[in-house]
């Protein structure tokens, strides 16, 4: 842990340097997250609800996802780019040393210029949470911790699974980005508004429902929901345990290319 | 002409070269497209507009997505002409016997029309086979048919003239990072592409009648699902004429002025 810290500052310092650009460039990613968030409000300006949900309720999917995929971009670069890692053999050297491989990958590069989309997901949960009618009681707060946790825990599966795929292409097989940009995309709603397959296609095989319209049917107090629906996030930390399991298995078969 | 003609030919080539990030572009377009149409699907269900039935929104969702790539600055094309302005080599360009706006502008207008015209023939062709209603369906006429594609190239034009404007913006920030983020979701989002512009709220939608960016993407498109009649499709391509003209002296103007005062970076 005090290792990846130590990573981290490095990385931070190295942006600080070039401040004005960070900052620019901070915003230029933010833009886009708020003219999305402005979409979603227009579109129910015209419709008013989008089954059982209102936009108080999207928000708080909306937010959440935002935060956990940027958290996880900011914290666990290293493997978004995994490719670059893999194409120019700096693999090699990460192999070399005596410290846990998953952990070197993660400190590899961290961005701090994503901290402004961090932040901003962080005050969006707040300001969603506010806006919700609900009864705040300390249970409601740990379920939406518990949402959030498995909410970075889903996507760091995700990396470790596309990461994997990557040992054997070397180039960044794009069109997984359909599963996490698009899944990401998806998650900004409550998965169960769309068709059933989808639904079900990323509640069982990849649990993006964990942070999604599983627990928050329980947190917004819907009838059908039941514990199962609070059980069910845990699923994210299996699904992290496989994609760990695989890539290690992976990383047996991996051969430098530098 | 030879200049723009061969630069088109690079401009075409070069995107052929890429042949991965060509066919992972094409599929995630397809993705996003089958994404937007499931997202308005769901929302139509509390009751489909009364001027925009479900065929028409999932034409508008596909000709979008096949025609989304003119919207991009292209890696090639950014990194090339912002590098020229940061590097100081674009003194080299002035040297040469072409007005330099006039040169910037057919690199990125045929940039953005190669980029879309790879790409938005497959998709076209998977689109137009998809069953259930999530297929694209064939234009209401063939004349609108005709106007489409005589609006699309315009915009295609017209986009390329407002990214102008992102460009001489560089020669005054030299960071080219935070302007190309920056306008693109500005651009793509007062141009439609984050929900469609039928599907804003009617006020909102008058106000963008007043700005170019509507006339780029969604004007051919409501042509070609016949959302507005062929006179006022002929009225609002002669509105698009005169956004062209307008921003094209404006920028012209704007880039002449400014490379007087250059101030050359790098030795």
């Amino acid at each position: 842990m005090r290792l990846y810290f130590k990573y981290f500052k490095t990385q931070v310092k190295a942006n600080l340097t070039y401040r004005a650009s960070t900052v620019l460039a901070s915003f230029g990613q933010l833009l886009g997250t708020i003219t999305t968030l402005i979409g979603i409000y227009l579109l129910f300006g015209k419709f008013n609800h989008l089954g059982d949900y209102s936009f108080e309720h999207i928000l708080i999917t909306y937010a959440i996802v935002i935060f956990v995929f940027s958290f996880d971009e900011m914290i666990f670069r290293g493997f978004d780019e995994f490719e670059k890692l893999i194409s120019t053999g700096e693999m090699d050297k990460l192999l070399l040393r005596p410290r846990n491989l998953v952990l070197q990958i993660c400190g590899y590069k961290i961005e701090p210029m994503k901290l402004g989309r961090v932040l901003f997901g962080l005050a969006l949960i707040v300001f969603a949470c506010v806006n919700l009618s609900i009864n705040w009681t300390i249970w409601k707060v740990l379920i939406l911790f518990e949402m959030i946790l498995s909410g970075i825990i889903t996507f760091f599966g995700v990396y470790l699974f596309t990461s994997s795929i990557t040992i054997f292409t070397i180039n960044k097989a794009e069109f997984i980005n359909i599963f996490t940009d698009g899944g990401r995309e998806l998650c900004y709603y409550p998965l169960d508004i769309f068709k059933k397959f989808i639904s079900k296609l990323f509640t069982f095989v990849i649990p993006f429902a964990s942070f999604n319209y599983m627990p928050l049917r329980y947190l917004l107090g819907f009838g059908d929901a039941s514990v199962w629906n609070i059980i069910y996030p845990l699923l994210s930390i299996v699904f992290c345990i496989i994609g760990y399991i695989v890539f290690n298995l992976c990383m047996k078969k991996y051969k430098s290319c530098g | 002409m030879k200049t723009y003609s061969t630069i088109f030919k690079i401009k075409l080539q070069e995107q052929l070269h890429y042949k991965g990030s060509y066919i992972s572009g094409v599929l995630c377009q397809i993705g996003f497209g089958f994404m937007h149409i499931l997202l308005y699907l769901a929302f139509f269900e509390n009751g489909v507009p009364q001027d925009f039935s479900v065929s028409q929104m999932v034409t508008y969702v596909w000709l979008t997505q096949a025609f989304f790539a003119m919207f991009h600055y292209g890696d090639s094309c950014k990194k090339h002409i912002s590098n020229e302005i940061v590097s100081g080599n674009v003194c080299y360009q002035l040297i040469k016997p072409i007005n330099l706006y006039n040169l910037w502008l057919a690199e990125v207008w045929f940039t953005g029309i190669s980029m879309a015209l790879v790409r938005c023939i497959p998709l076209l062709l998977f689109a137009s086979i998809l069953p259930g209603g999530y297929g694209l369906v064939l234009p209401v006429s063939i004349l609108a048919f005709v106007l489409f594609l005589l609006s699309l190239i315009l915009g295609s034009l017209l986009i390329a003239v407002i990214k102008m404007f992102a460009y001489i913006l560089v020669l005054y920030t030299l960071d080219p990072r935070g302007v190309f983020n920056i306008t693109y979701s500005l651009f793509g989002f007062l141009a439609g592409l984050v929900i469609p512009i039928p599907l804003f709220p009617s006020n909102i939608q008058r106000a963008f009648d007043f700005l170019p960016f509507r006339y780029v993407g969604d004007l051919p498109y409501k042509i070609y699902i016949g959302y507005i009649s062929l006179p006022t499709a002929l009225w609002q391509i002669a509105i698009q004429i005169v956004w062209i003209v307008s921003l094209f002296v404006i920028g012209k103007l704007i880039l002449n002025q400014k490379s007087k005062e250059l101030v050359v970076q790098g030795g």
